[in-house]
C-alpha cells in the first residue's frame, strides 16, 4: 500500500518539475504533499500527516498560487489550451479518489487507532523546549524578512 | 510497518536536486526546494518508524515543516521583488554575482 | 595654618588655578589675567606660614596601597626653591598683566604659566622620586608649550622643540637612575633610598649617580647640554624670567643638592659634577661677553650662574649652592624683567642698537644696574655673599682647578656685566623712534626686587638655623658672624680681586676689544657661533636622521615593497583564477553546494 502511494507520489514529483505551466507545477507539488501526508498516516505518524496535510499542501500551495496570480496579472494572460484543463481535471478527480479511498479506514470512528497527541506534545515541550525557542524567533524574522520584502518599491519601478 | 522506503526518499530527494541544478524558472526552483524539504521529512519520520520512536521523530517533522514554511515564504517574497524588478523569473537574469 | 596644609596650598593652588583659567575664560577672557594673579597672590601668602615650620616632617598619603605612598616633604631643602618658585611667579604674574596685554591665547599663558609654578613647587616638595619625576616632565611640558608660545613664529617653535628634545636626554638619565634605585632598594622614597645608599655595589651606585647629575644637567642647562637656555629666549621675557630664576633651571641644582648624600658614595661623580660646574661657568661667561643679544647674554650669564651652583653642590658646599639659588633667583628675576621691559620699550633685543635708555626710562635702568652689580658680586649685595661662599668653600677644599676656572668666569662676569649696562642705559641713544612708557605693573616688581636684592641676605640666619636644625650639613652663621668672616676670609679678596679685574676690563674695553677683533678673529667668531655645540648637535642629529633615512629607504622600497609586490601578485593570479569559477549562475552555485555535501558526506561515512 506504501509503495503504491510512494510511486503516485514520485509521478506527481516528475510531473512538477516537468510540466512548463507553473501553475499546474504547484499544483502537482500540492498533490505530492498530500500523498506524503498519506504516506505518513500509513506509517503510523498521524500528526505529523496532519501538519503536512494542512501546511504543505494547503499553506503553501496557496502561497505560491496567490504569487503566481499577483505575478501574471501584471503580465500578458497566456492563454492555457483546453485540453490541458480537461487533463488535469482529471488527475485531479483520480487524485482525490484515490487520497478519500486511502483515508477511509480512519473515517469510521471505531478503526482510528488512538492518536497520541499528548505523547507528540510532552516530546516537543519537554525535550525540544530549547530549539523551539530559537524556531519561533527564526520564524519571527522571517516574518519580518517577508515585509520588508513585500514593501511596494514606488521609486523603482517604472 | 517495514516497508524499505529508503530509495523512495533518494528518488525524491535526487528530483529535487535534479529540478534545482536543471530549470530556470525561479518557481520551479521552488518547487525542487520543497521536494528536497519532502524528501528529508520523509527520512525523519520513516527512521522515527524504525527505531519505534514515532513521537519523538514527530515533533523533529513539525519543526521541518514549519522552517519549510518560512523557506518558502521568504523565497516567494524573493520572487515577487525580483519579479517587480526585472518583469520575468528568469535566473539568467540573476548574474549579479559574476565575477 | 600648620606647616603641612600650608604645603598643600601651596602645591594645589596653581594646579587649581591652572584648571580653573580655561573654565574662567568662557565666562569672560578679561578677568584671566587678574584671577591668575590672584592665585599667586594666594599661593605667595600662604607660603609664608611655611617659613613658620620649615621643618615639618611632612605626610604620606597612600596613592596605590603597598606600590607608591607619596606626599610632602618640607624640610629647608625643599621649601626654599617652592618658596621661590612661588614668589617670583607671582611677581612674574604681575608683571605679565603689563607685558603680554593685548596678546592672543591669554588663558593659555596664564594656565600653562600656573601649571609652571605648580609643578615646581611640587618637583621640590616631593619625598618620592615617582612623584619627583612626574613633576619634573609636567614642567617640561610647560617648558616647551610656553617657549614655544608664540607658535606662529618658526623660531619659537623650533626652539620648543629643542628645549623639550634636549632636557629628555637628560631625564632618560634620571628615570634610569630612579628604576635602577627601585629595582635595588624597592622603593621610591627618596628619603629611605638615601640611606640606603651606602649599602649599595659600587657599579650600581655609579649608573645611579650618573643618571642623576645626567638629569640635572639637561635641566639645568650645564655643559654638554646647555644648548637649549640660549634659544629658548624666543619665548615672551616673561617666561625667560620664570625659567631662569624660578622653576625650570632650578630644578636641576636642586635635584643635585637633594641627592647629594647619594653622590658622596661615589667620589669621581662629585669630581665630575664640580668640573662640569666650573666649565659650564666659565663658558657661559665666555658665552655671555661676546654676545650682543640682550636676551641672549642674560642666558648665558644663567647659565654660568648655574655653573657655580653645580660646583658647590661638587664641592660638598651644598648650603652655599641653595643659597646661591635663593640670591640668583631674586638678580635675575630682576635682570629679566628689566630686559623685557626695555625689549617692550623699543622692540629689539640687539645691544648695538639700544643706548641712552636711562633718561628714558630711569626706574628700569637703575633697579638693572643693581642687578647687574648683584650678578657681578659686588659687596652687600645678596649675589655677592653666596657667590663668596662658593668660592671660600673652593679655597678650603682646595680645588684648585675648578677655583680658578670660577675665578676667570667671575671676571669675565663682572666685565660683561658693567658692559650690558653700560650699552643698554649709558651713553648715546642708538635706537630709533620713541621707547614706550614703562606701565607701572611692570615696574613695580623690578623695585620689589631690587630692595631683596638687597635685603635677601639678611636671611641667612634664619636658613642656616633651619638647615642645622634639619641635620643637613651647613655653616652656622649669623648675621654679624656672616659679615666677619666674609671680610675676613681669603675668599674675599679674590672676590674684590675679580671685580677689580672686571672694571679694569671694562675700562679699557676698547683697546682689548681692538685687540681682540685683529688679532683673535677666529675666537670672535666662534663665540658669537656658540663655540659651535649647536653645529655639532645639528651634524649630529642630521647625521642620525640620514643614516635611518637611508635604512629605512632600503627596508621600504626593497623588503617591504618586495613583499607587498608578491603578495598582491599572488592574491590577483588566485582572483583572476577563481574568477572563472564564479558564473553568477545560482545553478552553478547549487552545484558546489551539492558537490561539498557529497564531499562531507562522503567523510563522514568513511
Amino acid at each position: 500500500m506504501t509503495y503504491l502511494t510512494m510511486a503516485f507520489l514520485i509521478l506527481f514529483a516528475v510531473l512538477a518539475i516537468l510540466l512548463p505551466s507553473t501553475l499546474m507545477s504547484v499544483l502537482s507539488l500540492a498533490a505530492v504533499s498530500a500523498l506524503l501526508s498519506i504516506v505518513f498516516f500509513q506509517l503510523g505518524a498521524p500528526v505529523a500527516g496532519v501538519f503536512e496535510l494542512s501546511v504543505g499542501a494547503g499553506l503553501i500551495t496557496v502561497l505560491a498560487v496567490l504569487t503566481i496570480s499577483f505575478i501574471q496579472a501584471r503580465k500578458v494572460k497566456k492563454q492555457i489550451r483546453t485540453e490541458l484543463w480537461i487533463v488535469a481535471s482529471f488527475a485531479a478527480a483520480a487524485l482525490f479518489f484515490f487520497i478519500f479511498n486511502s483515508l477511509s479506514p480512519w473515517v469510521s470512528p471505531s478503526s482510528v487507532p488512538p492518536v497520541n497527541w499528548g505523547a507528540v506534545g510532552e516530546v516537543l515541550w519537554r525535550l525540544r523546549a530549547f530549539d523551539l525557542l530559537p524556531q519561533a524567533l527564526v520564524i519571527l524574522s522571517a516574518v519580518l524578512g517577508i515585509l520588508v520584502l513585500l514593501r511596494p518599491e514606488k521609486v523603482e519601478t517604472p | 510497518m517495514s516497508e524499505n522506503l529508503l530509495p523512495y526518499v533518494f528518488v525524491l530527494f535526487g528530483l529535487g536536486l535534479f529540478c534545482l541544478l536543471t530549470q530556470r524558472n525561479l518557481i520551479k526552483l521552488l518547487v525542487g526546494l520543497e521536494l528536497l524539504g519532502k524528501a528529508t521529512t520523509l527520512a525523519i519520520v520513516w527512521s522515527g518508524v524504525l527505531r519505534n520512536t514515532p513521537d519523538y521523530a514527530q515533533s523533529l517533522a513539525l519543526m521541518v515543516i514549519a522552517i519549510e514554511v518560512m523557506v518558502v515564504a521568504i523565497f516567494l517574497a524573493l520572487i515577487n521583488a525580483f519579479h517587480q524588478k526585472s518583469q520575468n523569473l528568469d535566473t539568467d537574469d540573476l548574474r549579479r554575482l559574476k565575477g | 595654618m600648620s606647616g603641612e596644609l600650608a604645603g598643600w596650598l601651596m602645591l594645589l593652588l596653581p594646579y587649581a588655578g591652572a584648571a580653573l583659567v580655561p573654565l574662567l575664560n568662557f565666562l569672560s577672557s578679561r578677568v584671566v589675567p587678574y584671577f591668575a594673579v590672584l592665585v599667586g597672590l594666594a599661593s605667595s601668602v600662604v607660603a609664608f606660614f611655611i617659613l613658620g615650620a620649615p621643618n615639618t616632617a611632612g605626610v604620606s598619603l597612600n596613592w596605590l596601597p603597598g606600590v607608591l605612598k607619596t606626599g610632602l616633604s618640607l624640610d629647608v631643602l625643599s621649601v626654599v626653591p617652592a618658596l621661590i618658585a612661588t614668589w617670583i611667579g607671582f611677581l612674574v604674574l604681575i608683571y605679565s598683566l603689563g607685558y603680554m596685554k593685548g596678546e592672543e591665547n591669554l588663558s593659555r599663558y596664564f594656565s600653562l604659566t600656573l601649571l609652571f609654578i605648580g609643578s615646581m613647587v611640587g618637583m621640590s616638595m616631593a619625598d618620592n622620586f615617582l612623584a619627583l619625576f612626574f613633576f619634573w616632565e609636567v614642567m617640561g611640558v610647560c617648558s616647551y608649550a610656553l617657549i614655544g608660545f608664540f607658535y606662529k613664529d618658526p623660531k619659537a617653535a623650533a626652539a620648543g622643540v629643542k628645549a623639550f628634545l634636549t632636557t629628555k636626554i637628560g631625564d632618560v638619565g634620571l628615570i634610569t637612575a630612579i628604576l635602577v634605585l627601585y629595582a635595588n632598594t624597592g622603593t621610591f622614597a627618596i628619603g629611605q633610598n638615601l640611606e640606603m645608599a651606602a649599602s649599595l655595589g659600587a657599579p650600581i651606585l655609579g649608573i645611579v649617580s650618573f643618571g642623576f647629575i645626567m638629569g640635572a644637567v639637561g635641566k639645568s642647562a650645564q655643559l654638554p647640554l646647555h644648548v637649549w637656555l640660549p634659544d629658548a629666549m624666543e619665548a615672551p621675557t616673561t617666561i625667560s624670567a620664570l625659567i631662569h630664576a624660578a622653576t625650570m633651571v632650578n630644578a636641576g641644582v636642586y635635584l643635585l643638592a637633594r641627592v647629594y648624600p647619594l653622590l658622596t658614595q661615589a667620589p669621581w661623580s662629585l669630581m665630575l659634577v664640580q668640573w662640569i660646574g666650573a666649565l659650564t661657568a666659565l663658558l657661559g661667561s665666555l658665552l655671555a661677553t661676546f654676545n650682543f643679544d640682550l636676551k641672549r647674554i642674560l642666558a648665558y650669564s644663567t647659565i654660568s650662574q648655574l655653573g657655580y651652583m653645580v660646583m658647590a653642590v661638587g664641592l660638598g658646599a651644598v648650603f652655599a649652592s641653595q643659597f646661591h639659588l635663593f640670591s640668583h633667583a631674586i638678580f635675575k628675576a630682576l635682570l629679566f624683567l628689566g630686559a623685557g621691559a626695555v625689549v617692550h620699550a623699543i622692540g629689539t633685543r640687539d645691544i648695538r642698537r639700544m643706548g641712552g635708555l636711562k633718561k628714558v626710562m630711569p626706574v628700569v635702568g637703575v633697579t638693572f644696574f643693581v642687578g647687574a652689580l648683584a650678578l657681578m658680586g659686588f659687596p652687600m649685595l645678596n649675589g655677592f655673599f653666596s657667590k663668596d661662599l662658593i668660592l671660600e668653600s673652593a679655597l678650603v677644599d682646595a680645588a684648585w682647578g675648578p677655583l680658578i676656572v670660577a675665578g676667570l668666569a667671575a671676571l669675565l662676569t663682572a666685565f660683561y656685566a658693567l658692559r650690558t649696562t653700560a650699552a643698554v642705559f649709558w651713553g648715546k641713544a642708538r635706537y630709533k623712534g620713541h621707547p614706550h612708557r614703562t606701565p607701572w605693573v611692570m615696574s613695580s616688581p623690578l623695585v620689589l626686587l631690587a630692595l631683596a636684592t638687597f635685603v635677601s641676605w639678611l636671611l641667612i640666619g634664619p636658613i642656616t638655623a633651619a638647615w642645622n636644625a634639619a641635620n643637613l650639613a651647613a655653616p652656622e652663621l649669623t648675621i654679624p658672624e656672616l659679615l666677619l668672616e666674609t671680610f675676613t676670609a681669603p675668599a674675599f679678596f679674590i672676590t674684590l680681586g675679580v671685580i677689580f679685574g672686571g672694571l679694569l676690563l671694562f675700562v679699557y674695553r676698547k683697546p682689548i676689544g681692538k685687540t681682540v677683533r685683529e688679532r683673535m678673529p677666529r675666537l670672535l667668531r666662534a663665540t658669537s657661533a656658540g663655540l659651535g655645540f649647536d653645529a655639532v648637535y645639528g651634524g649630529f642629529s642630521r647625521l642620525v636622521y640620514a643614516a635611518s633615512g637611508f635604512v629605512l629607504g632600503i627596508w621600504d622600497e626593497k623588503v617591504m615593497e618586495g613583499i607587498n609586490r608578491v603578495t598582491g601578485w599572488c592574491s590577483l593570479r588566485l582572483s583572476e583564477g577563481s574568477r572563472a569559477l564564479q558564473t553568477g549562475d545560482i545553478h552553478w552555485n547549487l552545484l558546489y553546494i551539492v558537490l561539498t555535501l557529497i564531499i562531507l558526506l562522503g567523510i563522514v561515512l568513511w
